[in-house]
């Protein structure tokens, strides 16, 4: 009979062989050294692992265990993750405050687009008591807005310069529309004639300086 | 008498997981192992309430499993080997905790009672076996709980879903990979 392997040995130990096989691999233990000190050596490290794992024994609590009351809150656990009713009602639940959040999200995307239009094209008017400015000459800030015209926020300068007296302003990249209103007088070299008050869109740069102005037809 | 569709935990079931006394089936295996199931968890992780909730946790697992599949015709092996899975992970992730335990109850040890101080030299031999019983592979982790659980080897052999003859090699891997473990953490044999 050849050596044995570990897990016939274990089988040997574990008395789970059939007799004759057991017999036989008892007989090749009588005579052979290396299958016998292996033997003790898996024996050995039975008793020790087995030893160590018999101290785990003595942390069993004493107090019976009851399976009923466990089967119970189990019974009471499906039910409450498994009962069809209550599942739909969550996925329903979830649709419609899904619903309202999109509803919610495009109406204020809307609102919002709304708002961003209206800036754009509205045309805002305020008014104020007209002061004597020269011309040429910067605006005070205090004096700025007569009637102020706001219309893009940036301007393109060919397009606001059209139908306008350039004045030495110097270049502009950006500019406010402020109507004002001057005495006749203040027009003379432009060419107008008269007295009284005239009205005029002077196109004022984000340096507070006038650079370009056009009288208001009169009604 | 109940209908097909209606289970015995009260919960109205699909044709497909209607199986013939599976609702039996189940309540009859849960009132026959989970004692000795939750015994087994203690004994692996130490603490009787965490052992129960996990135990519970094994089988509400196999009650949602439908019990048509291949690998759940071994009810019994499977819930053991949920279970006890489920413990190891526990374990690991309280090794943490325990070392610190173990730390503290150390600092108080020179005033502690003799009694208690065989105690003390119990639970730390408990923590080592735990600790090592973690680092090993699931499936020797759970043959040796098994075994040490009083499961002869055939047995567990089934509930594993393995050959006899099989068993036998990973019962020997099991025991001396722990034994290297133990000598690897601790510096001596066990």
């Amino acid at each position: 009979m050849p050596c044995l392997k570990d897990a016939e040995l274990m089988r040997y130990l574990d008395e789970s062989m059939p007799s004759a096989a057991h017999e036989a691999v008892q007989r090749h233990l009588h005579g052979c050294m290396h299958c016998a000190g292996t033997l003790q050596r898996l024996v050995a490290v039975g008793n020790r692992v087995d030893t160590c794992l018999a101290a785990l024994a003595g942390s069993e609590d004493a107090s019976p265990i009851d399976a009923q009351e466990s089967l119970a809150r189990l019974r009471h656990r499906i039910h409450d993750h498994s009962t069809p009713i209550r599942k739909w009602a969550l996925a329903w639940a979830t649709a419609v405050v899904a619903t309202c959040i999109v509803v919610v999200a495009l109406g204020i995307y809307s609102h919002l687009s709304t708002i961003r239009g209206r800036v754009k094209s509205d045309v805002h008017t305020t008014t104020a008591e007209s002061p004597e400015t020269p011309m040429g000459q910067p605006l005070p800030v205090s004096a700025r807005p007569i009637r102020v015209v706001r219309g893009r926020a940036r301007l393109n300068e060919s397009q606001a310069m059209a139908d306008y007296l350039p004045l030495d302003g110097g270049p502009m990249q950006m500019g406010v529309v402020v109507r004002v209103t001057l005495p006749a007088t203040a027009f003379a070299r432009f060419g107008a004639a008269g007295s009284g008050n005239l009205q005029a869109d002077v196109l004022v740069g984000e340096d507070g300086i006038a650079h370009a102005i056009r009288l208001v037809p009169q009604e | 008498m109940r209908q097909c569709g209606e289970g015995i935990l009260g919960v109205q079931e699909n044709q497909e997981a209607c199986e013939p006394n599976w609702d039996r089936a189940f309540e009859e295996l849960f009132l026959n192992h989970y004692g000795p199931l939750v015994n087994t968890l203690v004994r692996v992780i130490g603490d009787r309430g965490q052992a129960e909730e996990l135990a519970a946790e094994a089988f509400y697992r196999l009650y949602n499993q439908r019990p048509g599949r291949r690998e759940l015709r071994n009810h019994t092996g499977w819930v053991y080997r949920v279970a006890i899975n489920l413990a190891l992970d526990a374990l690991r992730s309280n090794s943490r905790r325990l070392h610190r335990e173990t730390e503290a109850e150390r600092a108080g040890f020179a005033v502690m009672a003799p009694d208690a101080l065989q105690n003390l030299l119990a639970e730390e031999q408990r923590a080592r076996v735990r600790c090592v019983l973690a680092r090993l592979k699931p499936a020797q982790a759970q043959i040796l709980i098994l075994g040490s659980n009083g499961t002869s080897y055939r047995d567990i052999a089934l509930m594993m879903g393995l050959k006899t003859d099989s068993i036998y090699t990973l019962v020997c891997r099991a025991r001396t990979r722990f034994e290297r473990e133990y000598l690897k953490l601790y510096g001596r044999r066990p």
